[in-house]
């Protein structure tokens, strides 16, 4: 090793064991600290800024639902029932006659009340029977019109 | 170094965190501020890296392997180190050589001496002047600065080399 070569380590050796000022030292230690601080603080600061985030959201989560099912709700109205009073039947003697009324006149009056309801629309042949109930159990009175309006 | 209270990583028991951040920078800022001193050759760069590194190890605290500290204290302030080197502006470095008398070699003072030291330093490239700082002023050996820089120990030993003729052929222009 040259002379250089020893002087040259000896010098940077002896970077190693120069004094480094206490007030850099400090320094260093109180950058340190604040900033960990610091670090703390702002931490401390969003912890609460969650925690006051998630406090909401569940009170968001519970309060709208409850507040769903206590409030009266604005559904469709129910459709008023028609209340009828209705009057006691009233019993009518039933007029004699009407029974003795001939079967042939009541059949008249059916036709009639056929003849006077609107002309069906054209139909295709079809025979229609209409049975006729008389007073009489025993008798009934079937009736055959075909579309042309003919009867049997 | 004496760690106590260790498992694993460095574990503080019934210590708080920042209790053992302060045993460790007592132990450490010497070594922590030095090396960045020397890496950026300026006070307020070295005290901001410096502070930053503590601010890693108390970050990394849980990770930190007892053995491996020192190592990983070494290896923080360098990649710090190298983040401020490469933030600072390119032509914001002025390399002004310190004054001295015409006539070198024994008539130089030790603080002159020092002063055409620290200027031959900031004239290497940073990964030289890594390797110059870790083997050459801190006493490691090759392997541990390898270990520190990330790097196998033959680049570690070459770029100390080509440091080192570098620096002989500056400081050599007025110590002989």
């Amino acid at each position: 090793m040259s002379d250089l070569d020893r002087e040259l380590s000896e010098a940077l050796a002896a970077l190693r064991d120069e004094a480094l000022p206490e007030s850099a030292l400090a320094s260093v230690r109180a950058g340190v600290r604040e900033r960990i601080e610091a670090g703390r603080r702002s931490r401390v600061w969003s912890t609460r800024l969650s925690l006051a985030t998630a406090a909401a959201a569940v009170w968001l989560a519970v309060a709208i639902p409850w507040t769903a099912a206590t409030l009266p709700l604005k559904s469709p109205r129910a459709p008023e029932v028609a209340s009828i009073a209705l009057s006691r039947p009233v019993v009518q003697p039933v007029q004699d006659d009407s029974k003795l009324k001939p079967a042939h006149a009541r059949v008249e009056q059916a036709r009639a009340t056929v003849k006077s309801s609107p002309p069906a629309p054209p139909r295709e042949e079809r025979t229609q029977f209409m049975r006729i109930i008389t007073d009489d159990p025993n008798v009934v009175i079937l009736w055959a019109m075909n579309s042309k309006g003919e009867t049997r | 170094m004496a760690l106590a209270g260790i498992t694993g990583g460095l574990a503080w028991g019934s210590e708080s965190k920042e209790a053992v951040l302060e045993r460790l920078m007592t132990l450490h800022e010497r070594l922590v501020l030095r090396t960045a001193w020397r890496m950026l050759g300026n006070r307020e760069d070295a005290q901001d890296a410096a502070q930053e590194v503590f601010l890693r190890l108390y970050r990394h605290l849980r990770s930190v392997e007892e053995q491996a500290a020192q190592s990983w204290l070494y290896r923080t302030t360098i990649n710090v180190c190298y983040d401020a080197l490469r933030r600072r502006p390119k032509t914001g470095e002025l390399l002004v050589e310190p004054s001295l008398p015409s006539e070198a070699a024994s008539g130089l003072e030790e603080s002159q001496k020092r002063s055409l030291l620290e200027a031959g330093l900031r004239r290497l490239t940073p990964q030289e002047r890594a390797v110059v700082v870790l083997c050459s002023i801190e006493g490691r050996s090759s392997a541990k600065a390898a270990e520190a820089l990330g790097v196998s120990e033959g680049t570690v030993r070459s770029h100390l080399s080509l440091a080192r003729t570098r620096l002989k052929e500056y400081v050599g222009r007025f110590w002989k």
